[in-house]
């Protein structure tokens, strides 16, 4: 009795200092919910992560995904592709390449499945990847949650909206989150642009291309100034600009080989 | 006859004496070797990273090697000192002599939380010079990644270390406990693990409580998370490997979280060992 009063006793006293240690540690990390933890059972990770080995275990665990992910086994996948990002949310290439395994190789292997060597019906082909994007896309969601300024994030959300469910209205949704982050890639802008056009949204595209063209670097190859000044003359032609109203492309300064 | 008061003197000298007791039993040998094999894991373990920079992998196994190592360290240094006082009957001399049994427990405790913070010292050092090593390295070969220089947080890795050291402190206090009841070293390390393990899961009870259905569950869990130290507090390393500093008020707050729990799990121990027949 005299213990337990005394651990209530302490840990009631202690417990406005525990709430505020929790609350000025708080980052978002995917720590293990009451939910989560039974997924853990059976691996043989639960000790390496109570250890603190988060990184160790989720690496083993990968090569572990893959050797899954290489035999095409369509329920161990998705669940250790989770199972890594559970135990370690900071590396984004486990986001990533489980969204394209997940996206990707999995519609394939339930499309041969079900097709068992006949084609497969294009509704059904159609529902198959659909599923297997939507799960992606979620996976990716949770991912914005530990990564939301990163650029490849909403990348691979483009991409898995333009290559496997077709939808251009997202995928340039995505693009364009994709060129705001502080780490966007040149060519995101450039995609984005590119999709404005197949909506037939030509004016959007040109209005997009020239603010872009203004800011892109002159000396860095990846920036393709060239390629974004010849789409802008391109786009004057098909939307027929006025000679005087035509994009005037930036002075640029020998020195910082900036406009 | 008057009795003699208690004596800080006296827990310094019995503290002094466990140090030298673990030295003749080889622990600080065994720190050494754990010590380096921390380093070294994280040394060749970085060969299986895929997802972190090699610099953060090499801190988070780093990191994970000193706790695991030091939570063994912790829990059998201080059942193992412990119970070769009761076993070799020496605890009796000593008690025979106007000798406070708090203050035994007390110089014991002492002398444990020195030994570990040697461990932690020694480990955190290996780890820093490991990192201050293999950084170099990546700075030679690929300066364009290190614009502005160095990018470990050095200090927020010897505050890690700090960290370390407070939470093996409350697990060598909770073994004391267990084994100023217990009959045997062997009762006192299991219990020790099971705490060990308890108090990282702890948070998981303070998920429970969102589960409106089970009053049992909320008020047990409710319970448990008060009695038990949450582990899970300790774990700063996230933040250091992500770059973040290490506010001083943080590693203050949990400084008081833990002091609390060694001052209350030691209290308990004299309290236990002066009901305990020798």
């Amino acid at each position: 009795m005299v213990f337990f009063s005394t651990l209530l006793i302490t840990g009631t006293a202690l417990q406005p200092v525990k709430s505020w240690v929790l609350r000025a540690e708080e980052m978002p990390r995917a720590a293990f919910r009451a939910a989560d933890f039974s997924a853990l059972a059976g691996h043989g990770v639960s000790a390496a992560v109570l250890g603190g080995f988060r990184a160790l275990a989720a690496d083993l665990l990968w090569l572990q995904t893959y050797r899954k992910w290489a035999n095409e086994d369509l329920s161990a996948t998705p669940a250790l592709v989770r199972l890594v990002t559970m135990i370690d949310e900071r590396p984004l290439c486990f986001w990533l390449h489980g969204a394209r395994m997940i996206a990707y190789d999995m519609a394939q292997w339930r499309l041969a499945d079900d097709g068992r060597g006949a084609p497969v019906p294009p509704e059904v082909k159609r529902r198959i990847i659909e599923e297997q994007a939507s799960v992606a896309l979620q996976r990716l969601e949770e991912a914005r949650h530990y990564h939301a300024d990163s650029a490849a994030v909403c990348v691979e959300m483009a991409n898995i909206h333009l290559y496997s469910r077709k939808d251009i209205v997202a995928a340039a949704w995505w693009y364009r989150q994709a060129a705001a982050a502080p780490d966007a890639p040149y060519y995101a802008a450039r995609i984005y642009a590119e999709l404005l056009k197949r909506q037939g949204r030509y004016q959007e595209a040109y209005v997009w291309l020239r603010n872009l063209h203004r800011r892109l670097p002159a000396d860095d190859e990846q920036a393709m100034s060239g390629v974004v000044l010849a789409r802008i003359r391109e786009l004057e032609g098909y939307l027929e600009v006025a000679e005087k109203e035509r994009y005037a492309a930036p002075m640029i300064d020998a020195k910082t080989q900036r406009p | 006859m008057k009795r003699a008061g208690f004596s800080p003197a006296r827990v310094a000298l019995i503290a002094e004496y466990t140090v030298r007791e673990a030295a003749r039993q080889r622990l600080p040998l065994l720190m050494g070797m754990l010590a380096a094999v921390t380093a070294g894991a994280a040394l060749m373990l970085r060969d299986f990273n895929f997802g972190a920079t090699e610099l953060k992998f090499l801190l988070d196994a780093g990191l994970g090697a000193l706790m695991i190592f030091g939570a063994i360290l912790a829990i059998v240094a201080m059942a193992q000192l412990f119970f070769s006082e009761i076993e070799r009957r020496t605890v009796l001399t000593v008690l025979a002599k106007p000798v406070w049994r708090a203050e035994f427990i007390l110089g014991k405790f002492g002398g444990v939380l020195l030994l570990l913070l040697a461990y932690c010292g020694l480990g955190t050092a290996l780890l820093t010079g490991l990192l201050w090593w293999r950084e170099a390295a990546l700075m030679s070969s690929d300066p364009a990644v290190f614009p502005d220089g160095r990018r470990v947080a050095y200090a927020g890795v010897a505050l890690c270390g700090l960290v370390e050291w407070l939470k093996l402190g409350v697990l060598a206090a909770l073994t004391l406990l267990v084994a100023s009841y217990a009959r045997s070293s062997l009762f006192a390390v299991g219990v020790g693990f099971l705490a060990l393990i308890t108090g990282h899961l702890l948070h998981l009870a303070r998920d429970i409580p969102g589960n409106p259905d089970s009053l049992w569950l909320r008020g047990g869990s409710r319970v448990l998370s008060l009695m038990l130290p949450d582990f899970q507090l300790f774990a700063v390393a996230d933040k250091v490997a992500a770059g973040e500093s290490l506010p001083l008020s943080l590693v203050g707050g949990i400084a008081i979280y833990a002091l609390g729990y060694m001052a209350a799990f030691s209290g308990m121990a004299v309290y236990c060992f002066r009901q305990r027949e020798l």
